[in-house]
């Protein structure tokens, strides 16, 4: 249904793009602390199953650049049985401030909203 | 093996779309994206290589996502296939056309080449191939219909002659003739008939017959003849066939000769106006004056395949 709307609308793919993007990344940092330490693909099945489909060409970019800004620290490891090494992920100092102003600003964001959605209701 | 050797090539495509990245970052990268590739066999050890890979997308836009993320310039995309399919099919069309084009133009031309001298017309560099004097016309390696003989000695014991004259219809004055192979010497007559003078390799002769009102003359069962016609003054004649040599000597008469394969020589009469219509179709043609007179003799010519040539 809501894809329906959004292919109604010109830029509604652009506009979906826009904001998965600063979505996908509250997410991801969310999940990680959650987790305290992850690799890659346990967390594309973590997405996954949260119903948020993230493809791996776009996670494992998204993961360097947050850890190039700071908000991750990454370290391999062998895994002792299987031997490929494996590059775990954990927040941050910089990364847990960084996600508890970003969780602040999304739930301020969501109260905005869902104000308006009301006050919207409510005129008609 | 194979596993290996595909996963190789694809790291290796990345690693290339990177190279604007330091060596040590490059090297993260290609090691991460190979362990998501064997984590996800391990997880599921039925998916083909293929498949994870393609999951991934191509490299060339992986490479642009990292280097999105980190604001470096993206590289330059890579081309699709189907186009890659679709601009190499085109250029391939073209150069089998071009190939195919060049080798019917090298092997047909030139397109027309006449030998008066040796009586020869060869069209599309020889495809067809007129030659007067071996008696011959052919297409490709196919003779047309038999032989025929423009200047042989018809002098020899085994030709046959026959000769005459015949009135032709008052009203009409129409003569029709057709034939097959042959040479026709064509004057206008002294008289008021139709005259004949012919030689034929063929055993028998032919007479002309009255056929409403047009005098016709049928040569078309004959293997070889030359004939000088005499054609009375006002009249008109029609003079068909294939594998020819046709002459018109100063006609005062109607001309309407249809040759397919051969030459039309025509020596105008100097006193005599003409309203000329000639066309020809792969051959050539001499210019002659045309005149608007109503009263003109009607000098109409269609030929196929040869020349049409003014004598003086």
């Amino acid at each position: 249904m809501l894809g329906t709307v959004f292919n109604m609308i010109p830029s509604g793919e652009n506009w979906k793009t826009q904001i998965r993007k600063g979505y996908i990344e509250l997410c991801v940092l969310l999940l990680i602390r959650a987790h305290t330490r992850i690799y890659g693909f346990d967390l594309i099945e973590k997405l996954s199953v949260s119903e948020l489909a993230v493809k791996e060409g776009t996670l494992y970019p998204l993961l360097s650049r947050m850890t190039t800004d700071g908000l991750l620290s990454a370290n391999w490891e062998m895994e002792a049985v299987k031997g490929h090494p494996r590059k775990f992920y954990s927040l941050t100092r910089a990364g847990n401030r960084a996600l508890d102003e970003m969780v602040g600003e999304f739930e301020r964001m969501v109260r905005t909203f869902e104000r308006l959605a009301q006050a919207e209701k409510g005129t008609k | 093996m194979k596993t290996n050797a595909q996963l190789e090539a694809y790291l290796s495509k990345l690693d290339r779309a990177l190279s604007s990245l330091p060596v040590s970052d490059r090297a993260e990268i290609l090691i991460e994206i190979k362990s998501h590739v064997l984590s996800a066999m391990e997880r599921d050890p039925h998916q083909s290589i293929g498949a994870l890979i393609a999951a991934l997308g191509e490299p060339e836009l992986v490479a642009n996502k990292y280097l999105m993320e980190r604001g470096n310039a993206p590289v330059k995309p890579p081309i699709s296939p189907v186009v890659k399919w679709l601009v190499m099919g085109f250029l391939g069309t073209l150069a089998l056309f071009l190939f195919f084009a060049g080798t019917l133009m090298w092997k047909f031309s030139p397109l027309l080449q006449v030998d008066e001298k040796n009586e020869r017309v060869r069209i599309l560099g020889g495809l067809i191939d007129v030659d007067g004097k071996a008696g011959q016309a052919k297409i490709g390696s196919s003779t047309l219909s038999g032989s025929f003989e423009l200047d042989a000695d018809w002098s020899d014991s085994e030709s046959v002659r026959f000769e005459g004259t015949n009135p032709v219809d008052p009203t009409k004055r129409a003569i029709d003739v057709r034939f097959t192979n042959g040479k026709f010497e064509v004057k206008t007559s002294e008289t008021e008939k139709f005259g004949w003078d012919c030689r034929s390799k063929a055993k028998g002769e032919t007479r002309p017959r009255l056929e409403a009102g047009v005098l016709l003359f049928d040569f078309s069962g004959m293997k070889g003849v030359r004939c000088d016609l005499s054609v009375p003054r006002e009249a008109s004649l029609l003079l068909k066939g294939t594998n020819g040599n046709l002459e018109i000597n100063e006609p005062e008469f109607h001309l309407d000769a249809r040759l397919v394969n051969g030459n039309i020589e025509i020596a105008p009469a100097d006193d005599e106006h003409y309203r000329v219509d000639l066309s020809v179709v792969n051959g050539s043609s001499d210019s002659f004056d045309s005149s608007d007179d109503p009263k003109a003799y009607r000098l109409t010519a269609q030929l196929t395949n040869g020349r049409i040539t003014k004598e003086k």
